[in-house]
């Protein structure tokens, strides 16, 4: 099958099996990654793990003089969110998707939830952008439909979210994508802020977002380099064709 | 007849490093180096830039948190658009690193070479949520060809 995986989770608490795993990596308005370290601090959710590998880039975070893995997994209760602050390759998306799919597996995750943004061209007149869900199995989507989350109909997802939800399709292991019109290009608070109040809906969750839109232009300060990495990656894996007329579906 | 402003010595050497960057990217395909979204020492910011076209126009979006529209001063020549934005209170940020100093910023500021020649004088934007775009109407030389 190829790509084996040279990927490794270390766990550093043990995860509750049923817990729901969020996912947020650097995308579209960067919406996962603003969206999960809102919900990590909101929740006080402490670090369960981190995910190590040869393949992902040569950094190491250090935090109050602690080095870290980049990218890290955290823990509440029932949810786990995965997250990280590095573009992620493109050459070591499949084999991190693929980690991640069969760790979940294992653990008995019952569903991983994608959390990213879909690029808007009019995005500047839309005041609350609204949350598209795509479901891998049809207990997937008929939870979303339970939400009152609009389903993505028809288009192509391209990118890190793509390869997971193919790999959990291939894994059997339910996997839900939520996207919120967002700016392609730009740091996207208020579309994070979206994705939040759809995931209280759907977990029910009581995450307040009013903080999250106060700080909104700080985000967008302090988040311009991780965007400008993200652009580049988006570039090179035309993220455009998201963007394009739709081919002939049989 | 309008009058053609002279530009400075400096502008002309700003066009010059975005015409040899461009050629660099379009020949290697990567930046030739990457710079940082800020000048420390100049307590500047770059903004985030998102500029595509289509057959008639050269549309620029700049993301320009902490900026009021009276403040924002921009210029357009035939090929380059500059932008120069204070912002309403001074950006403080913690530094990563040995030094862990505190940095402020003061300004946005950018040169943005573009891919087509444009007509300034026709230049329009728009500000909101932070965000400016800017509508560069492309200059179309040529004689309309009648099809038989």
């Amino acid at each position: 099958m190829g790509a084996e995986t040279s990927v490794k989770i270390v766990e550093a608490l043990k995860v509750k099996a049923g817990a729901k795993m969020l996912v947020g990596i650097p995308d579209v308005g960067l919406v996962g990654v603003i969206a999960a370290s809102h919900i990590v601090q909101s929740l006080n959710m402490v670090e369960a793990g981190y995910l190590d590998s040869d393949e992902i880039p040569p950094i190491v975070v250090i935090h109050n003089n602690e080095p870290k893995s980049p990218i890290r997994i955290y823990n509440s209760g029932d949810l786990i969110v995965l997250t990280t602050e590095i573009v992620l390759p493109a050459q070591t998306i499949l084999t991190i998707s693929r980690s991640i799919t069969r760790w979940a597996k294992e653990k008995g995750i019952s569903t991983i939830i994608g959390l990213t943004g879909l690029a808007t061209p009019n995005r500047l007149e839309i005041e609350k952008p609204t949350v598209y869900g795509v479901g891998s199995t049809p207990q997937a989507r008929e939870l979303l439909s339970k939400a009152g989350i609009k389903s993505f109909d028809e288009g192509l997802l391209v990118g890190t979210y793509a390869t997971l939800l193919r790999e959990c399709m291939r894994a059997e292991q339910p996997n839900i994508t939520l996207l919120a019109e967002a700016h392609l290009q730009f740091p996207d608070p208020g579309a994070s802020a979206s994705i939040i109040e759809t995931l209280n809906t759907l977990l029910n969750l009581n995450i307040d977002v009013g903080e999250l839109l106060d700080k909104a232009e700080e985000i967008r300060v302090k988040a311009r380099e991780l965007m400008k990495k993200t652009q580049e990656q988006l570039r090179s894996l035309r993220k455009v064709q998201e963007q394009e007329l739709p081919g002939i579906y049989v | 007849m309008s009058q053609r402003k002279r530009k400075s010595i400096f502008e002309i050497f700003e066009e010059l490093i975005g015409h040899v960057d461009k050629v660099f990217e379009e020949l290697v395909g990567v930046a030739p180096f990457e710079a940082p979204l800020c000048d420390v020492s100049k307590r500047e910011l770059k903004p985030l830039v998102h500029m595509y076209e289509t057959e008639d126009e050269v549309i620029v979006t700049i993301d320009l948190p902490y900026v009021r529209k009276e403040d924002i001063r921009l210029s357009a020549s035939e090929n380059t658009l500059k932008i120069e934005a204070p912002v309403r209170e001074r950006i403080r940020m913690s530094r990563w690193g040995p030094y862990q100093r505190e940095v402020e910023f003061e300004c946005f500021r950018r040169t943005i070479t573009l891919p087509a020649i444009i007509d300034p004088e026709k230049t329009r934007a728009k500000f909101k949520d932070g965000i400016l775009q800017v509508i560069l109407p492309k200059k179309i030389y040529g004689y309309r060809i009648i099809v038989e």
